[in-house]
């Protein structure tokens, strides 16, 4: 028996404002296994991100809950989750002095002691994802210096140094331009197959993660629905995605055709 | 901690600048004593029982609580600029000072107001520091608590200002109440004074300071984990509540204590946290604080010397020279510096 990185069952997410539960989707049943790349696709405002907050511990959820390694992530100690869990995010970075390899090595805060001291293990596990990102020319740089494309390998780096079996994104590929978005989820792609890693994030770029994604997790105000590519071609989830007439999509050749 | 070499050499060299600065500091002034002199009075075989005294009972007071006031200031101006992510974030901008002086007003202006019993305990030596430390804690939470309301880090400096202007008010009402001679010994107290300290209020001050540091140093990791934003820092295991408590402890105990004993004083916790991230290039809070320590009692150490204009009898407050030396430099760094 393979314990998923990550599950849910009967999960209901949403917000609480003045004392009324605003659920966003409910009855969610999310299974994330080891190798597994997994995209989180769905409209804008739909969820996705209050999704992810949620299966990160950022916010709690309404109902139900999610099991990491088969265990309530409530009831992980935050160090603990930290080094089950990396989290790469949408917001900005407040302004500081960091360098890349400075902000690679907070990936590390799980594993040091009090003061935050680096041992020889630390600093293998920076140099090593600086490499697997490809950032070693760069590590020197200031964080404010970057471009998005860098500044966002280098938060996938940091990430890695955190050294975790289960890695979430949030729309790792906007504002990257398309070379850098197919460098990206390539990237993704390899940390699964040779690492092992299991990766879910959330992206606009649909046609790409059909292409390269073992699994999709397709949301909709109405349902939320996880299967394999084929899969939700087949049973025209996929083309339900936008409620547009405008928007078609052809199965056959796996992408979205515009009437202007 | 290890440090690298680089920083290791600009250490040395601020260890000494304030070393330097300290003799300094003991040797100018209104008399100028001699540096043999000085040394001789420090270890108690000094001929000349006036440069004795001198040294002994004004400047050497004199100069530890510059370094006791100088490395608090800064350091609480660092843990704000990091806990509110903006880089112009200080003791006195975010209007502590004001919360400070509003607690002394309180206790130095309201025993006029209040029943005589009550009066009696305010007179308490204790009082003054607790009322400052309160006010500053009050004035930190509240602006704490609207700065989570607010997205932009910026508008944090306007609700600060506001606060201090509130606290100015409210001290403005006290002041038009209260006898001459409460008004006289509050305005004394409000234009700072590095001078006024006796040895049993150092101590006091000292172990104020001490502990406020001593509690800033177990946030360095977090304070690191804190320049990506409360919510990665989450992500990486670090319990982001528990760490502002700390961090609000630290903060109020050290810039309250200090406003207590000599007065809110200016631009230091803003101005000096720059000056090392300047210095040092670096983020690495480990190595900011002990950059700050050192900073901060080097500048203060000069900013005393300089309030005592060398040879003369002239005497400026501290307040006056560290608006005069900061206010520049705050407006020079965000000039040469768009991204602080």
């Amino acid at each position: 028996m393979d314990i998923p990185c990550i599950h849910t069952a009967n999960l209901v997410v949403g917000y609480t404002q003045k004392n009324q539960q605003k659920i966003i989707a409910s009855g969610l049943h999310l299974r994330a296994k080891k190798g597994q790349l997994i995209a989180l696709v769905g409209q804008n405002g739909v969820g996705k991100s209050t999704l992810l907050r949620t299966l990160c511990q950022l916010q709690k959820p309404l109902q139900g809950e999610v099991q990491i390694q088969g265990k309530n992530a409530a009831q992980y100690k935050l160090a603990e989750l930290a080094q089950q869990l990396s989290v790469v995010l949408t917001e900005k970075l407040p302004p500081s002095n960091l360098t890349v390899w400075e902000l690679i090595a907070l990936g590390r805060q799980p594993y040091t002691n009090w003061i935050g001291q680096l041992c020889e293990a630390d600093i293998q596990a920076i140099n090593s994802a600086l490499d697997l990102t490809d950032l070693t020319e760069i590590q020197h740089q200031k964080q404010y210096t970057l471009s998005d494309g860098q500044l966002q390998k280098a938060l996938i780096a940091r990430a890695l140094a955190q050294n975790t079996p289960l890695i979430v994104l949030d729309e790792p590929t906007t504002h990257l331009d398309l070379v850098h978005k197919l460098k990206l989820l390539k990237l993704l792609k390899n940390l699964c197959l040779h690492q092992g890693k299991c990766i879910l994030f959330s992206t606009h770029d649909i046609e790409m993660a059909l292409a390269i994604c073992d699994e999709l997790i397709v949301m909709t105000p109405n349902q939320v629905v996880q299967g394999s590519p084929e899969k939700l071609i087949e049973s025209g989830v996929i083309a339900n995605l936008f409620a547009d007439a405008d928007i078609q999509f052809d199965p056959e050749n796996k992408k979205f055709n515009l009437t202007i | 901690m290890s440090f690298s070499s680089k920083h290791t050499t600009l250490f040395g060299l601020l260890f000494l600048a304030v070393g330097l600065l300290f003799i300094a500091d003991l040797s100018l002034g209104a008399v100028a004593i001699p540096i043999q002199a000085v040394g001789q009075a420090l270890a108690g075989s000094s001929q000349n029982s006036s440069w004795d005294y001198i040294v002994l009972a004004y400047r050497l007071p004199k100069a530890i609580t510059a370094i006791l006031v100088g490395m608090g200031l800064s350091v609480s101006g660092l843990l704000m600029q990091t806990l509110f992510r903006n880089p112009l974030a200080g003791p006195y901008v975010l209007g502590l000072s004001s919360g400070s002086s509003l607690g002394v007003a309180v206790v130095v202006m309201g025993a006029a107001v209040v029943p005589s019993q009550l009066a009696g305990l305010l007179q308490s030596p204790y009082s003054i520091i607790l009322a400052s430390c309160l006010g500053s804690l009050a004035v930190l939470v509240a602006v704490l608590v609207v700065a989570q309301q607010l997205k932009d880090t910026m508008a944090i400096l306007v609700v600060g200002l506001m606060f201090g202007s509130f606290s100015s008010a409210l001290v403005a009402v006290l002041s038009y109440f209260s006898s001459a001679e409460a008004l006289q010994k509050f305005t004394f107290w409000s234009l700072g004074s590095l001078g006024n300290l006796g040895w049993d209020s150092i101590a006091i001050l000292g172990s104020c300071v001490a502990l406020g540091l001593l509690l800033s140093v177990f946030t360095l990791k977090a304070l690191n984990a804190l320049l990506l934003g409360e919510n990665y820092a989450k992500t990486i295991g670090i319990p982001f509540s528990q760490t502002k408590y700390i961090l609000i402890i630290a903060t109020a105990i050290l810039a309250g204590s200090i406003t207590a004993y000599v007065g809110p004083i200016a631009f230091i916790g803003l101005a000096v946290p720059h000056l090392a991230k300047l210095l040092f290039q670096t983020s690495q809070h480990q190595v900011l604080f002990v950059a700050t320590l050192l900073l901060g009692a080097a500048v203060l150490l000069l900013c005393d010397i300089l309030t005592q204009l060398p040879g003369t009898s002239i005497f400026l407050p501290i307040n006056a020279i560290t608006s005069i030396i900061g206010a520049p430099i705050v407006v020079w760094l965000l000039v040469k510096k768009q991204r602080l």
